[in-house]
């Protein structure tokens, strides 16, 4: 494995090797990163907080496949990104069928009867649905292309494009004059 | 182009603020967005909402979580994390495009032109993860520090220490470039750093570099910009006029929107109107010229009875008088164009005015032309124009001692003009000696060049050691030439082998060998024929003449010995000279039937030629004949070549572009993607792609491009280019 320029050799190989040490010197470096990266998709601090230990659990085995091009941060932040993602997946599985069906209309009629304007964009963050968040985050702060978020989300890209504009709209409506 | 008002929709201005309308589609929104204040506002919105989410609370990670990590491993729990997507820039595409291959061969392909322009590409950062910098306060004044924070993307991001690099622009039309060290931050992510923007700063461009200027990093392979405020808070007339200058001949719609902040921000600038109608002129094209001067025509009006309340200032005047001549009637321009020559003489249109006067007036009588820009500069005083056109007519002159005299003015108005002026007296006899003084001097401080701080942002140390190699090489082959004028036949000669030494430059080989030759110094000469000899350009029968040259003194094995070492030259020191700039794994490009294709996987697999027009320019039509030539060349020497049209596949392409006979059709790029990807077009801009679809070589020359594709072709073990 060749290491990306930004990251010791020595340290990626000895993380691989399994040093607690070593992982604990990342662990100081990029854990708000990957946390911050888990917040934002997730609005939840336990969702984040598992995100960064799973991630943090898999990466000396993950290491084996990073192929040390760009940046270290770079592909650290793709990996808590689809580890979002995945437990994002999983939390909706975990509400069945119905469940799932329910909290949709929910927070569809949420949305669309929402007069409240004047939210902080904390609240407003929050509030919107799983899916129109997740695109709008991975696209505004993450700064993935269209394409990327579809392949990841498994959409088309004129879809990522809709989720996107659909949260801007409806944060617009929610932030009131303090957009 | 129509200029009917249309309001995009909500998802069309989403879009837009994503990046992801360009081209015609992005002028029209911008030109939209200059005049329609409520979508102008939903936008701005929009990127407020971007804004504020990305600086959204984040808590820090709890206490205590690395413990239960290490715990966990500890209890032997394992995770396997979800297969990360490869980097889209390293990607190799999987899909051929739809209507097959456009492989060009033996047919009149796409017209391919050279144009040489330096610009250095940063080695292009995940589309995934951009690299950002914010600068404090957004809305920075000059004489104030400014606070700068960066977060790097795919080619920045280890290490404790970065460097900001700026181009500052100054209200008097001057540029210098500054340095600030930028820290790993210890409390947020990235890193910061602060720069001291001095009073009188109009508009500045940054890019970050690592310490040794290596790695340069930009938004995109453009670097960051900013306009400074003025006195009112206002982004400053001076610097937005600047950026239109910037992007002018690149990104037009950057400087529409840039003119148009002109406008809006200073209504009352006669400054800010001229330039936005000659933004427009240009796109509007010459169907549009009419409607456009039509629709400026009542913002003259009205600037013409603001200044007869208040006193326009030399900039107004400047603008008034070139306005005039693009939309006022014959008794407004005559109007404008006395008072700009009565009140304000100094201003630069002032005093090209009175250089096109002068030049009218002589009659062809160039030695009383050249006493009259004489009398001019005594009456106006030093100007880079009059300097510029009193060296050029009396370098024409053959009129030695006023060369030498115009050439000292231009270089005391602009220093760094040094080396091209003394390239310029070096061709004028009389004034050889201080030509050759120059030189030498030139060579002496080139060396100290870099240490001038003088590289730009977004240009690496490798592209400006290229820079200061080629113009050394330039400046060592014209003080060659001055010394065998002098009449130093050896130290001429050996001078122009010494300038061709470190280059891969043909014209140059035979220069060198031509004077050893006169020397009777076949022997020396030989070593450069033979790179003659093995470069692709050279024809048949001149290499049958170099071999029968090379059998009078060397035998078979000698002279292939020279030909084998030429050869690994040639590849050394064109490699040395190469980029590798990834291309995005796809490039949407659409044929004239509106048909889409991906360029990325045109490219790959085989060394290309891309050839990127801007259609802006107002020579296109007349570079159309010099382009077709150089097609042929390509289709004889059997390579791949792509025309790519910056503009939508209803636009009408020059007669003559596609060339006669079967060939592929034209490519458009009505989105823009091969713009972003290639990061700059031209009349053409050129490029050499490699088989893995990088670009390895922008903007050679004609003589430079076959050279390139054998080089590449050699270092990837492809077929050779035939010989012509």
């Amino acid at each position: 494995m060749s290491p990306a320029p930004d990251m010791n050799r020595a340290l990626l190989r000895r993380v691989q090797e399994g040093d607690p040490v070593a992982l604990g010197h990342l662990y100081d470096r990029y854990a708000s990163t990957v946390y911050g990266v888990g917040f934002r998709l997730t609005r939840s601090e336990d969702d984040a907080e598992d995100i960064t230990h799973t991630v943090f659990i898999g990466l000396p085995l993950a290491l084996r496949s990073y192929a040390a091009r760009g940046s270290f941060e770079g592909w650290l932040r793709r990996v808590a990104v689809t580890t979002g993602l995945k437990v994002l997946r999983s939390r909706r599985r975990e509400c069945g069928l119905t469940d799932a069906i329910l909290a949709s209309v929910r927070s569809r009629a949420r949305g669309d009867r929402q007069i409240i304007a004047g939210l902080t964009i904390d609240e407003a963050l929050a509030r919107l649905p799983d899916g129109l968040r997740v695109a709008f985050v991975l696209k505004e702060v993450e700064g993935y292309s269209h394409r990327e978020i579809a392949e990841m989300l498994d959409i088309t890209p004129g879809a990522s494009m809709t989720r996107v504009c659909r949260a801007r709209t409806r944060l617009q409506k929610w932030l009131g004059d303090g957009a | 182009m129509r200029w009917s008002p249309f309001h995009p929709g909500s998802r069309r201005l989403s879009r837009y603020v994503d990046g992801d309308v360009t081209g015609r589609g992005r002028v029209r929104i911008l030109h939209h967005l200059g005049r329609c204040h409520r979508c102008r506002t939903h936008v701005q919105e929009l990127r407020r909402i971007g804004q504020r989410a990305r600086e959204a609370r984040v808590p820090p990670p709890p206490d205590g979580l690395f413990e239960r990590i290490k715990a966990a491993l500890l209890a032997g729990e394992r995770s396997i994390l979800p297969p990360v997507p490869p980097d889209p820039a390293t990607q190799a595409p999987s899909n051929r495009a739809i209507s097959g291959r456009l492989t060009i061969i033996g047919a009149a392909l796409v017209p391919v032109l050279m144009v040489a322009a330096l610009v250095v590409f940063a080695t292009g950062p995940l589309e995934a993860h951009r690299p950002t910098l914010k600068l404090a306060p957004g809305t920075p004044r000059a004489g104030n520090p400014l606070a700068v924070s960066f977060v790097g993307g795919s080619v920045l991001g280890g290490g404790d220490r970065l460097t900001l690099r700026a181009k500052i622009f100054d209200n008097r039309g001057d540029w210098n470039v500054a340095t600030a060290p930028l820290r790993r931050s210890r409390v947020r992510r990235g890193y910061g750093g602060e720069i001291i923007l001095r009073p009188g700063t109009t508009y500045a461009v940054f890019a970050v570099e690592d310490s040794v200027g290596e790695r340069v990093e930009t938004s995109a392979g453009h670097p960051w910009e900013v306009v400074i405020r003025d006195g009112q808070g206002r982004p400053s007339l001076e610097g937005l006029g600047q950026q239109v200058a910037r992007h002018l001949t690149t990104r037009l719609d950057l400087a529409l929107e840039a003119a148009h902040a002109m406008t809006e921000h200073h209504p009352g600038s006669a400054e800010g109107w001229s330039t936005l109608y000659a933004v427009e002129r240009i796109l509007a094209g010459p169907e549009g010229a009419d409607e456009l001067a039509e629709r400026h025509r009542h913002h003259f009006a009205r600037l013409e009875r603001e200044f007869e309340v208040r006193r326009p200032t030399p900039g107004d005047l400047a603008a008034m008088a070139l306005y005039a001549r693009s939309v006022g009637d014959p008794a407004s321009r005559e109007r404008w164009t006395a008072r700009l020559l009565r009140d304000a003489p100094h201003e630069r249109l002032a005093v090209q005015m009175r250089i096109q006067e002068l030049q009218k007036a002589s009659s062809g009588d160039a030695s009383h032309l050249l006493s009259e820009y004489e009398r001019l500069w005594m009456e106006l005083g030093p100007g880079t124009d009059l300097a510029v056109t009193g060296l050029a007519l009396a370098s024409g002159l053959d009129d030695g001692a006023a060369a030498v005299r115009w050439a000292e003015r231009v270089m005391a108005v602009d220093p760094s003009t040094r080396p091209s002026v003394a390239l310029r007296l070096a061709r004028v006899p009389e004034a050889l000696e201080v030509a050759m003084a120059l030189i030498r001097r030139e060579l002496r401080d080139i060396e100290t060049a870099e240490s001038r701080n003088v590289r730009l942002p977004g240009v690496d140390v490798h592209a400006a050691r290229l820079d200061v190699e080629r113009t050394r090489t330039r400046l060592l082959a014209a003080l060659g030439e001055a010394l065998i004028e002098e009449g130093r036949p050896r130290a001429g000669a050996d001078t122009l082998r010494l300038a061709a030494a470190p280059t891969w430059d043909p014209a140059l080989f035979r220069q060198a060998a031509g004077a050893l030759l006169s020397l009777g110094d076949t022997l020396e000469a030989l070593p450069l024929l033979a790179r003659v000899a093995v470069d692709p350009v050279t024809g048949a029968e001149e290499r049958s003449e170099l071999d029968a040259l090379a059998a009078r003194h060397l035998s078979t094995d000698e002279w292939q010995a020279e030909m084998a070492e030429a050869r690994s030259r040639m590849r050394r020191q064109i490699l040395a000279s190469a980029t590798r700039r990834r291309l995005p794994s796809e490039i949407p490009v659409t044929d004239r039937a509106g048909r889409s294709h991906d360029l990325r996987s045109l490219l790959h697999g085989e060394v290309a030629v891309v050839s990127l027009w801007y259609c802006f320019c107002a020579q296109f039509e007349s570079l159309v004949e010099r382009h077709r030539g150089v097609v042929e060349m390509l289709v004889a020497a059997g390579v791949p070549s792509y025309t790519i049209l910056v503009v939508d596949p209803d636009a009408d392409a020059p007669a003559g572009i596609e060339g006669p006979g079967p060939g592929p059709p034209l490519l458009f790029d009505g989105e823009g993607a091969a713009l972003r990807a290639f990061g700059y077009a031209h009349t053409p801009a050129y490029f050499v792609v490699d088989a893995a679809a990088q670009v390895r070589f922008a903007y050679p020359t004609t003589d430079e491009i076959l050279t390139r594709v054998e080089v590449l072709r050699q270092s990837e073990g492809l077929r050779a280019v035939p010989s012509p």
